[in-house]
């Protein structure tokens, strides 16, 4: 499992972060930290965004 | 894909009435094609403080202090309100005087841009491309490992901050302080405002919508290029599409509208062109003829905008939405754009409807270095 610990940053760096490792480490799953909702939302988005495109 | 599609419907409604309400606040009073600018109105309010003395552009706009408060109260009932702060607050308060001058020798913020298209400015379209090549070069930093730090966790009151002077300057435009200098002169912008608890309503009222939806000016385009995410980007298209049919029905393009309707003291006409457009370049003289070059400068000056606002992670509405939520790097870069504003007027770098100012091609080179250097020079090495 690879960590991201995204705290504190602001948007959208938290979705470039989280981006950057889904490509690096395609076939882990991630565990983001994120202390904002927005920046949740975001990262939640591009999670579902990776699955299906693994698909 | 359903969360999306109902997530997107909201950003479109809130699009739609946010756009209606920019029309509709320039027959209620506001300048043409200037509803609702965060940029003017802070250019506005640093000149009723006397930050600058420009006696036509002087008045402390109360939608401003909607922005904040209506998202300060709607992020505490959403439990989203988090004093924070900490993250280069220098270099925002220069990254946000940059997009200010950026914004007065365009002659608006993005959410003024849409607003002129709507009322027919074609030139509009130029600062748009601008403003999209400014996120793409924003986006590149970002790629590279941009970033201003982290925030960290403040005291309570140092995020109450904000809504704590938004608060204090609407009393004192209620109770007309003898220590605020407004307009005198009829017809200039300045002059030209709704009522004041009007504008305070349609304050809250966007707050609340931009607060919710995470609407953003800058920040749609960035998502689509970054993340291929067009649910920003659908509130944008909502908001001109509201702005638009709105501007058409009630009759600002002429004619008695679609339906005769009169919403307002103000009659306003609108028309489709690039020229003779409300408070905008290019500056045409009587027989029509422009400088060309204007139009590069305006394309220049919107790409600061673009580059300026990625770096700092919004829009200047977004940075008033976000120091209502408590995140007082984002107030420090509202009072960067209140001295943006002042610095542009008293340097004679703002643009106006008589053309550029004196100095505002150097202000753009000199926003347009700082803003790359920044980009450059600022990045972690990740973890």
């Amino acid at each position: 499992m690879i960590e991201v610990d995204v705290r504190g940053l602001s948007c959208p760096i938290p979705v470039v972060r989280a981006q950057k490792a889904m490509a690096t480490h395609p076939k882990e799953i991630l565990y983001v930290m994120v202390d904002s909702s927005v920046a949740r939302e975001h990262i939640e988005n591009l999670a579902k965004k990776g699955v299906l495109r693994q698909r | 894909m359903s969360s999306f599609l109902s997530k997107t419907k909201w950003i479109i409604l809130g699009g739609l009435v946010f756009g209606t309400l920019g029309a509709l606040a320039v027959n209620w009073g506001n300048p043409n094609n200037m509803g609702l600018c965060v940029a003017c109105f802070l250019r506005d309010i640093a000149g009723a403080l006397q930050l600058h003395t420009t006696a036509t552009v002087q008045y402390l706009r109360p939608e401003i202090f909607g922005f904040v408060l209506g998202s300060f109260g709607t992020s505490l009932a959403f439990r989203e309100w988090r004093p924070r702060g900490g993250s280069s607050p220098i270099i925002r308060f220069l990254l946000a005087i940059c997009v200010m001058i950026g914004a007065m020798v365009f002659l608006g913020c993005p959410i003024r841009d849409l607003l002129r298209f709507s009322g027919g400015d074609l030139s509009a379209l130029v600062g748009l491309a601008g403003l999209i090549v400014g996120v793409l070069v924003g986006i590149f930093f970002l790629k590279r490992g941009f970033t201003l730090g982290r925030t960290t966790k403040v005291p309570k009151i140092t995020g109450l901050v904000v809504p704590i002077f938004a608060l204090v300057l609407f009393v004192l435009l209620i109770i007309k302080s003898g220590v605020l200098s407004f307009t005198s002169a009829d017809g200039a912008p300045g002059s030209l405002h709704v009522n004041p608890w009007l504008g305070l309503v349609l304050g809250l009222v966007v707050g609340f919508i931009v607060q919710r939806t995470r609407f953003c000016s800058v920040g749609a385009w960035r998502d689509v290029f970054l993340t291929k995410n067009f649910y920003l980007l659908s509130g944008i298209v909502a908001f001109v599409v509201g702005a638009l049919v709105t501007n058409y029905v009630v009759g600002n393009f002429g004619a008695s509208g679609l339906f005769g309707l009169n919403v307002g003291p103000r009659d306003v006409v609108y028309h489709w062109g690039f020229t003779k457009q409300p408070i905008a370049l290019p500056y045409a003289d009587a027989d029509g003829n422009i400088l060309w070059s204007q139009y590069i400068w305006s394309f220049l000056s919107f790409s600061v905008v673009g580059l300026g606002a990625t770096l700092m992670g919004g829009c200047p509405l977004r940075t008033t939405i976000m120091a209502g939520e408590g995140d007082t790097d984002a107030g420090i870069s509202i009072l960067g754009y209140i001295a943006g504003g002042a610095i542009a007027m008293n340097f004679m770098v703002a643009s106006s409807g008589a053309g550029m100012g004196k100095y505002g091609t150097w202000g753009v080179a000199v926003a347009l270095v700082f803003c790359l250097a920044i980009g450059f020079l600022m990045r972690e090495k990740e973890a």
